[in-house]
């Protein structure tokens, strides 16, 4: 397997290329740029479609458009870009429609600063946009995840219908690191017998949000949560880092579980029992793996940078079985291994 | 091996590049590598610096607070980063362009600038100070090194390729 070495935001690229993405729908913003520029070179190389759309809400109803057609698609966006990308993806989980949505959060509120941030967690795993959905969202925190990741989530956005989400942050986003790439990867396409490819020789296919039947939309909407709740049971991934003997249980994601990590190195040298349990889907979230650890630590810490938005899920899982503790920092900030150590 | 570098200087320098050479030479021999650039509002004459740590074994926070390397090519980066040296670093200050060096026996002062602009490639400050860092510190070899630098300027003309080579020649031959 050769060692590349690449950014995380190329790392996503390059994941989207080899898991077959066909059609890039994208407007620039920091941090996560390298990813629209490497999209820029790569996809019309590999004789793909490459679009730097006028604005991101253009660019999310394009790729509304080619993934009713039965194709794979993203877009990529950063916090601010993102949230004008909510209505299309409302959309897209009422159509049943398959997207790899990609946010490489910065701080904010507004147009906060470009440095790296975890602050839209909730706009991630509560739906974001209106109505009752949620999107799949997964959480890198390495090069090499942004890569694997992202080839997971294209395929996870086709065998359920429905946007999901890879969510990084600046710094992983910046950051290189040494990966290793699926060679002569093919990707699993599934059938897609409803999308809108034509239909001579068939009944005419409708991909559509708007329901106004009596009872429909909520039959729809039972439809919809049956799904959410097949995910729920099937799709929930974690990483655990120590846990075996641990006292003190850190939850983090992404940046802040490389951070926790760091802390949990220095803690146990020093004889402190601490682990990490790091959800790798923010949604659906691991939270009978929390509960069941809650009975066994002492203190949970979760970390985040952001005000603590995970929280409140983490102390969800808990069912208040045992003390759940915050360490975080706002608008762009990181937390340091040894806040986290004064914290243990 | 866990080491943990710092380069920094202003924009238009060099450190960012500096800092993909180094990623680039320790791929082949250094299991765990994590490189993080600061980023976006840098432009020439900004301030510029990016971080790498080198590792046996998985790297946890890819930014560090305590540095083993430190490369400082101008006098702003000297006096906000100085501080962040472990007690053991080695520090190389380009000396040419830093006035104020405080009296420090783990800084190495090297006259990087200058040397770069006698041998005609007044950019090449950056890979002096690199020279001076390679015979310093043997993490990375020589070899790996020389052929990072002929990756990262691949496709330039011979003579922009053989002159970076010779300012990443003097520095070694300095320190």
């Amino acid at each position: 397997m050769k060692r590349i070495l690449m950014t995380g935001n190329d790392g996503i690229g390059k994941g989207a290329v080899d898991a077959g993405c066909d059609c890039y729908f994208g407007y620039p913003i920091t941090p996560q740029n390298e990813l629209t520029a490497y999209m820029s070179l790569h996809m019309p190389m590999n004789d793909r479609v490459f679009i730097q759309a006028e604005s991101e809400i253009a660019a999310v109803n394009m790729v509304y458009g080619a993934s009713a057609a039965g194709k794979r698609t993203m877009t990529s966006s950063s916090s601010p870009g993102l949230s004008l990308k909510l209505e299309g993806i409302s959309y897209m989980a009422g159509s049943e429609l398959p997207a790899v949505i990609v946010n490489v959060q910065r701080g904010g509120p507004g147009l906060g600063n470009i440095a790296p941030s975890q602050a839209d967690y909730f706009q991630a795993v509560k739906g974001g946009g209106h109505g009752d959905y949620n999107s799949i969202v997964l959480a890198p925190n390495s090069v090499q995840e942004m890569y694997d990741l992202t080839v997971l989530a294209f395929d996870l956005a086709d065998k359920y219908r429905m946007p999901v989400m890879v969510l990084s942050d600046g710094r992983i986003g910046q950051m290189m690191e040494p990966m290793t790439v699926k060679e002569n990867y093919k990707p699993t396409l599934i059938d897609k017998p409803w999308a809108l490819n034509g239909c001579k020789g068939r009944k005419p296919n409708k991909v559509w949000s708007l329901k106004l039947g009596d009872g429909e939309l909520e039959e729809h909407n039972i439809k919809l949560q049956a799904k959410y709740k097949e995910i729920k049971n099937q799709e929930v991934l974690f990483d655990e880092y120590m846990i075996d003997d641990c006292d003190t249980l850190l939850v983090a994601y992404g940046t802040s579980a490389r951070i926790a990590r760091g802390a949990i190195d220095i803690a146990r040298k020093k004889g402190q029992k601490v682990g990490l349990l790091r959800p790798i889907t923010l949604w659906p979230f691991p939270k009978d793996k929390i509960e069941e650890l809650s009975t066994k630590v002492n203190k949970i810490i979760t970390i985040e940078m952001s005000a603590g938005q995970m929280l409140e899920d983490v102390q969800l899982a808990v069912k208040g079985q045992c003390p759940v503790e915050f360490v975080g920092r706002m608008g762009g900030a990181i937390p340091t291994e040894q806040s986290i150590i004064e914290k243990i | 091996m866990n080491k943990s570098m710092l380069f920094a200087g202003t924009g238009g320098q060099g450190v960012v590049s500096l800092g993909k050479i180094v990623a680039t030479a320790a791929l082949k021999d250094v299991p765990y590598i994590t490189y993080y650039p600061s980023y976006g509002a840098e432009v020439r004459g900004g301030t510029a610096n990016c971080q790498i740590v080198l590792a046996e074994k998985e790297i946890a926070s890819p930014v560090s607070e305590v540095f083993d390397i430190i490369l400082l090519l101008n006098q702003a980066s000297l006096d906000k980063f100085i501080g962040q040296a472990s007690p053991t670093a080695t520090i190389i200050v380009n000396s040419t362009i830093c006035s104020k060096i405080p009296d420090d026996p783990r800084i190495i002062k090297i006259d990087a600038s200058k040397i770069a602009i006698d041998l005609n490639n007044p950019r090449g400050a950056n890979l002096v100070m690199l020279g001076a860092m390679a015979k310093l510190d043997t993490t990375l070899s020589v070899e790996n090194l020389e052929l990072a630098i002929k990756d990262k300027f691949k496709g330039k003309k011979d003579a922009v390729i053989a002159g970076n080579l010779q300012c990443f020649q003097k520095g070694q031959d300095l320190s």
